[in-house]
C-alpha cells in the first residue's frame, strides 16, 4: 500500500530495499549466524555510511532527526531482508532514552559513536519473573558514596554479547511491583560483577541473562531524572513496538513475495498449485492481512508525537493487530510450501520464526490488549 | 487423564488389565525414556530410545498390540488397547520410529507372499528392522500418482534411479518402502511398484534435513544404479497402488487414538500455565483472559474427543478407518496444533533462546529458564508439519469433499 509519505522518505525506503536485495543475501545471513557472532560488522558498517543509524537522533550530535515514520521506512526494509542486526536495541530503545532522557555529556559520549557504527548498546528492561510487565523490576540499584551498587537479573537481553555498553532499569525505591522509583543506568559491558550468559535465539540473533552482582557505577551513568524511569521505558518501548511491528510487516511482504512465486511454479495434479482456488484465496487473505498489518502499524507511527496516552494506544493496538496477521501470513507461508516450508535450508521459515518471535515481544496479544483498553481508557 | 478411563466403566478383568499395564509402565519407562518421549518435536522420539522401548515392549509380548495375534499382535479387545493407549500416553512412553510397525507391516500382511511375511514382521517386532517411507520425490508431494523415481526391470531385478524426500529418520532405517515407477498405463498410478529395499544397497546415498524446530527429522534419499531383486514386489508389479491405497488408509485414518493424545497435551498446556508467572507475582493458569482460552480450548477437545470416540467404537475390528474420521482429523489437527500455540505463547519471552542442547535427552547444557520453558516453542514450529505431513490439511479437504460430501 502506498502511504502518504514524502518524496524524500519515499526514495529512503527505495534505496534500502535496493541496497538490501544487493547486498545481503539469505545465504550470507546464515553464514554470519552460524559464526556466532550474532550480526554482521560488515553490514552494520554499510548501515552507518547509508545513514540508518544516524535515523532517530538529534542533528546537533550527527543524527538526522528521523521520525517514527522514518524508523517505520527503515525496519520494513530490514524486515524485508530478515536483517538480524541489532537495530531495535541500540536504535530505538537506547536510541530513544538517549533522545528523551539523557543529559548532554551522554548524548555527546554515546550518539556521535552509535551513528559511526562503532557502539552497540544493549538495552535490559525485562526480567524473568516479570513476563511482559516494564514495572516488574526486582533488580536494585542501592547509592552509596558517589556510586550506585546495582543487583539483579535482566532476560533475553539482544545483542548483549556484542554489547559495549547497556542501559538497564533498576529500582532504586519502592517494590517490585511500584510503578514509581525506577530509574535508569548505564553500564559498561565489561563492568566488574557484570556477567552474561549468552546463546543463539530462535530467530538467528544472540542474546544473553545479565546478572548483575553488585555492579559498582558512578551517579553520572544515572540517565533521566531517579525514580522517574517508568514513563521514559514506556515511550522506548511504543517506538520498539512500532519499529518491530513495521519489521514484521516487511517480513510478512516478503513472505508474501516467496509464497506467490513459489504457488506460481510449483506444480500438483499437473497444474500449478496457485490455480487451485483455496490457494488463491489464502494467498489474498495472506495480502489482506499484511496490508492491515502496515496500515495500524503506520498509523502507530504518524500518532507517535500526539500525547503519551494516545501514542501508546495507537503501539499497543498495532502490536495487537499484527500479532493476529502474522499468526495467519506466517503459518500459511509455510502451509503452502509443503515439508520445503518445514526445513531450515529455506527462508521462509526463518521469516516465519523471525514473525513468531516478534509476537512474543514488547508484549505478547493478552498483554497488549490490555495495555490498549487502559491507554484508550475503555 | 485419570478420569477419561474413569468414564469408561470397567469392568474388573479391564481393572486388572490396567493394573498389569500400570505394573509394566512402572517398572520399565525410566527417566531417559519419558525426557525422549517429552522432547518429541514431530512425531518420533530420538531415535535411541525409541529403539530401547521397542525391546522392551517386544520382551513383554506387546511390540506390536494392534497387530493380528497370529503375526505375534497382543490379541486384546479394543476396550485394552484403549487402555493401554491412555497408561502410555500418561507414563510418557517414546514414540517409536513406526512407519514399519503401523504403515509397512499391515500392507505386507495383506500383500505379502509368505516368504516376505515371515521374513519382515517378525523383525520388526523386535526392533531389528527400521523402515524408512519412502513415497515423497523433490517434484512430487501431494500428487503422489506422478511419481518419478524410475525402477528399469533388468532380468529377476529392478535398476532404481532417482531420490525421495522428506524421508523420515532414514537415517536410522535399515529398509526402506518405496513406490517406484516400473511401467505406464492409461491411469497415472498404472505402473507403479510398491518395493522393499535395504537401505544398504549400494548406490543409495542420504542426506539428512534439519527442521524449523532445528531437529534432523528427516532426509533426502539418493537412489543411483541401485539393484533390487524382484523377490521384494509387495503386492504385483505396476499395481503398487493397491497396496498405497491400503497404506494411506491406515496413516490418513488414526482412528479413536487420537484424542487421547490430545488429552496429554491438553494437561502439559495446563503444566505450562501452571509453573509460568503472570508477570506480576501470580500465576499464569490464575490468569483471566489466559483462564477463558485454556477453557475454550477444553470443550473443543471434548467435541474432538466425543466425536472420535463414538466414530471408533462403531468401527469393526481389523477393518481400515472409515473417510469420516479423514472428516473429523481435520478439526484434531487443528486443535493439537492450537494448544502448541497456546504453549508457545504461555512461556513469552523464554521461547526465544534457542535450546537444542539443552532438551536432549541426555542435556549438552543447562536451560535458560526455567525448565518448562525447554519445549512449547520447538514443539509449535516441529507441529506445523502437522498440517503438511501424512497429506496435506487441503488435501484432507478435498478428500472430504469428494468422499464425504459427494462433490
Ligand atoms: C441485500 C442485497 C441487495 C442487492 N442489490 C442488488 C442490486 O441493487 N442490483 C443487482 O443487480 N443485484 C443486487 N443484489 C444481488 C447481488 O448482486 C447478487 O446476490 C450477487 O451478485 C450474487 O449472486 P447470487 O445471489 O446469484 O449468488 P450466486 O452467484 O449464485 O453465488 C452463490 C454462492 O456461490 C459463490 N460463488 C459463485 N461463483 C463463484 C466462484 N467463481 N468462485 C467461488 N465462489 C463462487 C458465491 O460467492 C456465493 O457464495 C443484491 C443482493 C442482496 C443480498
Ligand atoms: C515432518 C515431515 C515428515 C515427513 N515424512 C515423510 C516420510 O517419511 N515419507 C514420505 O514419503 N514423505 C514424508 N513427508 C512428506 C509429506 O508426505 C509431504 O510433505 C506431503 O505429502 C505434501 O507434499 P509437498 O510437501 O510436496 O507439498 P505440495 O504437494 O507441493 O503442496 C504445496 C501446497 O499446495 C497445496 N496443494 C497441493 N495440491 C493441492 C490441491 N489439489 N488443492 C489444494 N491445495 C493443494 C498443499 O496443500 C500445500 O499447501 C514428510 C513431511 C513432513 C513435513
Amino acid at each position: 500500500m502506498d502511504f502518504v509519505l514524502t518524496d524524500e522518505q519515499k526514495m529512503f525506503g527505495e534505496s534500502l530495499n535496493k541496497f538490501f536485495q544487493s547486498e545481503y543475501a539469505f545465504a550470507d545471513r546464515q553464514e554470519t549466524i552460524q559464526a556466532g557472532n550474532g550480526f554482521s560488522p560488515e553490514l552494520w558498517r554499510s548501515l552507518a555510511d547509508l545513514g540508518v543509524l544516524a535515523l532517530p537522533f538529534d542533528p546537533a550530535y550527527g543524527g538526522f532527526g528521523g521520525t517514527a515514520v522514518d524508523n517505520y521506512i527503515a525496519f520494513e526494509a530490514m524486515g524485508r531482508a530478515l536483517a538480524a542486526e541489532p537495530a531495535l536495541s541500540t536504535l530505538v530503545l537506547a536510541g530513544t532514552l538517549l533522545n528523551q532522557a539523557s543529559n548532554q555529556a551522554q548524548k555527546e559520549e554515546l550518539i556521535p559513536a552509535i551513528v559511526a557504527g562503532e557502539l552497540i548498546v544493549g538495552v535490559g528492561f525485562y526480567e524473568p519473573q516479570g513476563r511482559f510487565n516494564l514495572n516488574n523490576c526486582a533488580t536494585t540499584a542501592v547509592k552509596s558514596q558517589g556510586h550506585y551498587l546495582i543487583s539483579g537479573t535482566k532476560s533475553v537481553v539482544y545483542a548483549a554479547d556484542t554489547a559495549d555498553k547497556f542501559v538497564i532499569s533498576a529500582r532504586t525505591t519502592g517494590d517490585p511491583l511500584h510503578e514509581e522509583g525506577i530509574s535508569l543506568f548505564f553500564v559498561d559491558a565489561d563492568a566488574y560483577g557484570l556477567t552474561r550468559k549468552s546463546y543463539p535465539t530462535v530467530d538467528g540473533f544472540m542474546a544473553s541473562e545479565l546478572y548483575f552482582d553488585e555492579v559498582c557505577v558512578p551517579t553520572t551513568s544515572l540517565t533521566g531524572e531517579v525514580d522517574k524511569g517508568l514513563p521514559l521505558i514506556e515511550e522506548a518501548v511504543d517506538a520498539a513496538i512500532v519499529a518491530s511491528c513495521a519489521e514484521a510487516v516487511g517480513n510478512m511482504s516478503a513472505l508474501i513475495e516467496r509464497t506467490l512465486e513459489h504457488c506460481k511454479t510449483r506444480e500438483a495434479f499437473g497444474q500449478p498449485i496457485s490455480s487451485f482456488q483455496v490457494i488463491q484465496h489464502r494467498l489474498v487473505d495472506m495480502t489482506v492481512a499484511c496490508e492491515h498489518a502496515a496500515a495500524i502499524t503506520m498509523r502507530a507511527a504518524k500518532l507517535f508525537d500526539s500525547g503519551e496516552n494516545e501514542r501508546s494506544a495507537a503501539a499497543a493496538a498495532a502490536k495487537v493487530q499484527v500479532n493476529k496477521e502474522a499468526e495467519f501470513v506466517g503459518p500459511n507461508a509455510v502451509q503452502l510450501h509443503g515439508a520445503m516450508g518445514m526445513t531450515e535450508e529455506l527462508d521462509v521459515g526463518h521469516y516465519f520464526k523471525r514473525l513468531v518471535v516478534l509476537g512474543s515481544s514488547f508484549g505478547d496479544t493478552h498483554y497488549s490488549v490490555r495495555r490498549y483498553m487502559n491507554k484508550a481508557g475503555l | 487423564m485419570a478420569d477419561l478411563l474413569d468414564d469408561l466403566n470397567l469392568t474388573s478383568e479391564e481393572q486388572m488389565f490396567r493394573e498389569e499395564v500400570r505394573e509394566f509402565l512402572a517398572e520399565n519407562m525410566t527417566d531417559e525414556l519419558r525426557r525422549a518421549s517429552h522432547f518429541t518435536m514431530w512425531a518420533l522420539s530420538e531415535f535411541e530410545y525409541g529403539k530401547r522401548w521397542q525391546k522392551i515392549l517386544h520382551q513383554r509380548g506387546w511390540g506390536a498390540v494392534h497387530w493380528p495375534k497370529e503375526y505375534g499382535g497382543a490379541g486384546w479387545t479394543r476396550m485394552q488397547k484403549m487402555i493401554w493407549h491412555i497408561e502410555c500416553i500418561q507414563a510418557e512412553t517414546p514414540s517409536v520410529m513406526s512407519m514399519g510397525r503401523d504403515l509397512c507391516a499391515p500392507c505386507i500382511m495383506k500383500f505379502g507372499t509368505e516368504e516376505q511375511k515371515a521374513f519382515f514382521l517378525p523383525r520388526i517386532l523386535s526392533g531389528e528392522d527400521w523402515w524408512a517411507q519412502g513415497f515423497s520425490e523433490p517434484g512430487v508431494g501431494s500428487d503422489l500418482r506422478a511419481l518419478q523415481m524410475r525402477a528399469e526391470s533388468d532380468g529377476d531385478e529392478f535398476v532404481l534411479n532417482g531420490s525421495k524426500i522428506w524421508t523420515s529418520f532414514a537415517d536410522h532405517a535399515n529398509r526402506i518402502f518405496c513406490l517406484v515407477r516400473s511401467g505406464s498405463g492409461p491411469k497415472k498410478h498404472d505402473g507403479i511398484s510398491f518395493l522393499l529395499v535395504d537401505m544398504d544397497s549400494p548406490g543409495i546415498e542420504v542426506h539428512p534435513i534439519t527442521t524449523i524446530a532445528g531437529d534432523p527429522e528427516f532426509c533426502q534419499v539418493f537412489f543411483n544404479d541401485v539393484r533390487v531383486s524382484k523377490s521384494r514386489l509387495l503386492g504385483k508389479e505396476n499395481e503398487g497402488w493397491d497396496v498405497v491405497r491400503h497404506l494411506l488408509a491406515y496413516e490418513h485414518g488414526g482412528g479413536g487414538g487420537r484424542s487421547v493424545s490430545l488429552f496429554g497435551r491438553y494437561n502439559w498446556l495446563r503444566e505450562v500455565a501452571t509453573l509460568e508467572s503472570d508477570g506480576a507475582g501470580g500465576r499464569l493458569i490464575d490468569d483471566v483472559d489466559f483462564g477463558r482460552q485454556l477453557a475454550e480450548m477444553r470443550i473443543e477437545l471434548e467435541a474432538v474427543s466425543f466425536a472420535s470416540d463414538e466414530l471408533s467404537k462403531r468401527a469393526r475390528a481389523g477393518e481400515p478407518p472409515s473417510r469420516v474420521s479423514e472428516l473429523l482429523a481435520i478439526r484434531s489437527r487443528l486443535v493439537s496444533q492450537k494448544m502448541t500455540e497456546l504453549a508457545m505463547r504461555a512461556v513469552g519471552r523464554y521461547g526465544i533462546p534457542l535450546q537444542q542442547g539443552a532438551r536432549k535427552v541426555i542435556p549438552e547444557v543447562d536451560p535458560i529458564g526455567p525448565e518448562h520453558v525447554l519445549k512449547p516453542m520447538p514443539f509449535y514450529l516441529g507441529q506445523r508439519a502437522g498440517t503438511i505431513a501424512g497429506g496435506t490439511d487441503e488435501i484432507h479437504h478435498n478428500n472430504v469433499a469428494r468422499h464425504v460430501l459427494g462433490l
